[in-house]
């Protein structure tokens, strides 16, 4: 099951160029920036090469930044108490992931780990604050683009949140949620609850 | 019996080997940096200097470029604003400079120590009879030549480096101006060498090193200049010789946390007491650097310098100290600097140890596990 606060709700279609400024050009948090002002993050833009189960970060690890996908694939997970991984995204080329980070230094939520082989750019909170110093009218603009995202994503998750507790107070739908759980899990103990 | 043969195969793994030639990579790269630091010392020194300068410039050339004016032009203004200045300094203020620097060499050549000295024992024997019976004044007099000589030996050695920086004087401009423009460029390739794994932390821990170091050389300047000022002023207005020099003096050595207000004011008052050999004029000297000092801790030490290293004031003498001890004045001088970059790297290394996986599975997640 796909995660709400994790898909991105913003990414726009189109094609993809192999350019990081068209690549820039397609994350909302810079959608709306000039070219000049898109080449500021182009300069502190980390190119980083991944490969296949390289850990990007960890989950409770402290935030430092977004990043994005320029090539290749990413899978953000939770990991549970028992030890298993409860998938939340697979993210490809052009998604982004991390963005509340550029924020502050609160914990990643999820862990992000590589798929394959991939180019990945990040953008961190030091060099971000310090363009944000230098250009405040850059900054405003980035700012509030952010603010957005981050009140779009706390409606799609309340959305979800009083969509399970809906059906949370219906005893019927209560069972169903349970014996689906179980399935997934794949316990043993399936029919001996259904009979 | 058979004997057993066990055949032992090897895997090579891909990943491991490229880790391992990284990791000799930067070790060979780290003893190169130092090996050419111990040799080329002299070029070194210059280096230093031009980062030290290049945090200093870094504000003003953030200011201009809020203006929308990019990098390069941003930092050739500050340049073509410091030549500038400069010239103006050389054509109006050198001469009057230079003449009174003339005037104390020739009194410093005239007057060996020992012949300052015995100066000094004769106006205090004539001033204060008291401690010519007790021979103090012939202990001071001894002490202060003992010191005159260390520091005139200290001094030739100054200069001697100080002849060499000039013989740079267009190396250090050059790289300040290349890594004014170029800085956040070297920053973003020196990380780019950084494995994956030590990524994030690593350019977290450049990032608040460079804010510590930049507003505790910022905060030292100011706070140099501020004490610079204020001493040569009140020196003029108490119309004690070479005031403008003292003063100088004064606010470079209080760069020197708490023991550098007592190499400032030693000379303004050996001065005057020379000078007319009043001692009310020495106690108004006094007094004055007195309230000067309290003024600075108070309202600007406290504020621009140490508030940024939060190093408490036992441990800021102990590294002053020893700081003296291995290097002299020079060590005096950046031993406070060193330590809180070394304090900086330790603690962001305990934390990242704590938050990051660098060693495997946080710290803070086992003890989280623990209390679970």
């Amino acid at each position: 099951m796909m995660n709400g606060f994790w898909e991105n709700i913003f990414k726009k279609t189109g094609d993809n160029e192999n350019n990081v400024l068209n690549l820039l050009r397609e994350i909302p948090v810079l959608d709306d920036l000039s070219k000049e002002e898109l080449k500021e993050f182009e300069r502190i833009a980390h190119h980083r090469y991944f490969e296949a189960n390289e850990h990007i970060f960890w989950e409770g690890e402290p935030g430092v930044g977004m990043y994005v996908i320029k090539k290749g694939a990413v899978k953000i997970y939770k990991a549970s108490a028992d030890g298993k991984k409860d998938v939340l995204a697979i993210l490809k080329d052009g998604d982004f992931f991390g963005e509340l980070a550029l924020l502050d230094e609160s914990p990643r939520s999820a862990s992000a780990i590589a798929m394959e082989v991939c180019h990945i750019l990040g953008f961190l909170r030091p060099e971000f604050f310090s363009i944000l110093e230098r250009k405040p009218r850059l900054g405003f603009k980035v700012a509030m683009k952010l603010a957005k995202i981050i009140g779009k994503r706390l409606r799609v998750t309340s959305t979800e949140l009083q969509s399970i507790t809906t059906r949370l107070h219906k005893p019927e739908n209560l069972t169903e949620m349970i014996l689906n759980g179980i399935e997934q899990s794949g316990t043993s103990g399936t029919k001996e609850i259904q009979k | 019996m058979k004997s057993s043969q066990r055949t032992i195969t090897i895997h090579i793994n891909r990943r491991f080997f490229s880790q391992l030639i990284k990791w000799f990579l930067v070790f060979l790269a780290l003893g190169f940096a130092i090996t050419f630091f111990i040799v080329m010392k002299h070029l070194s020194v210059a280096f230093i200097v031009s980062i030290l300068l290049a945090f200093l410039l870094e504000p003003i050339v953030l200011a201009i470029e809020n203006h929308d004016i990019n990098r390069t032009w941003s930092v050739v203004i500050v340049f073509v604003s410091i030549a500038a200045i400069t010239a103006f300094g050389v054509i109006f203020l050198l001469p009057g400079i230079s003449a009174e620097f003339q005037s104390i060499s020739a009194y410093l050549q005239l007057k060996p120590p020992s012949v300052l000295t015995a100066e000094l024992e004769a106006t205090i024997d004539s001033k204060f009879p008291l401690m010519k019976r007790h021979g103090l004044s012939h202990e001071i007099a001894v002490y202060l030549q003992h010191g005159l000589d260390d520091l005139i030996k200290e001094s030739i050695d100054i200069l001697f480096e100080f002849v060499h920086i000039v013989s740079m004087i267009f190396i250090v401009p050059v790289s300040t101006f290349f890594l004014l423009k170029d800085g956040r460029r070297i920053k973003k390739t020196f990380i780019q060498c950084v494995p994956n794994r030590y990524f994030e932390m690593t350019l977290s821990l450049v990032h608040k090193i460079s804010q510590q170091v930049g507003s505790y050389i910022r905060g030292q300047l100011l706070d140099a200049l501020i004490v610079g000022i204020l001493s040569s002023i009140t020196l003029h207005v108490l119309h004690v010789p070479y005031a403008f020099h003292i003063g100088i003096l004064a606010g470079c050595a209080n760069i020197i946390p708490h023991f550098g207000p007592i190499f400032g004011a030693v000379p303004a008052i050996f001065v005057a007491f020379m000078d007319t050999g009043s001692p009310g004029q020495v106690i108004a000297v006094t007094l004055c650097f007195v309230g000067i000092q309290l003024f600075d801790y108070l309202f600007i030490s406290h504020v621009v310098v140490f508030k940024s290293i939060h190093i408490h004031p036992l441990i800021v003498v102990v590294v002053v100290l020893v700081g003296g001890y291995l290097m002299g004045v020079i060590g005096m001088f950046v031993s406070l600097l060193l330590f809180s970059i070394l304090k900086v790297t330790v603690t962001e290394f305990m934390w990242s140890f704590r938050h990051y996986h660098i060693f495997g599975r946080p710290q803070r997640f086992l003890s989280e596990n623990r209390s679970d």
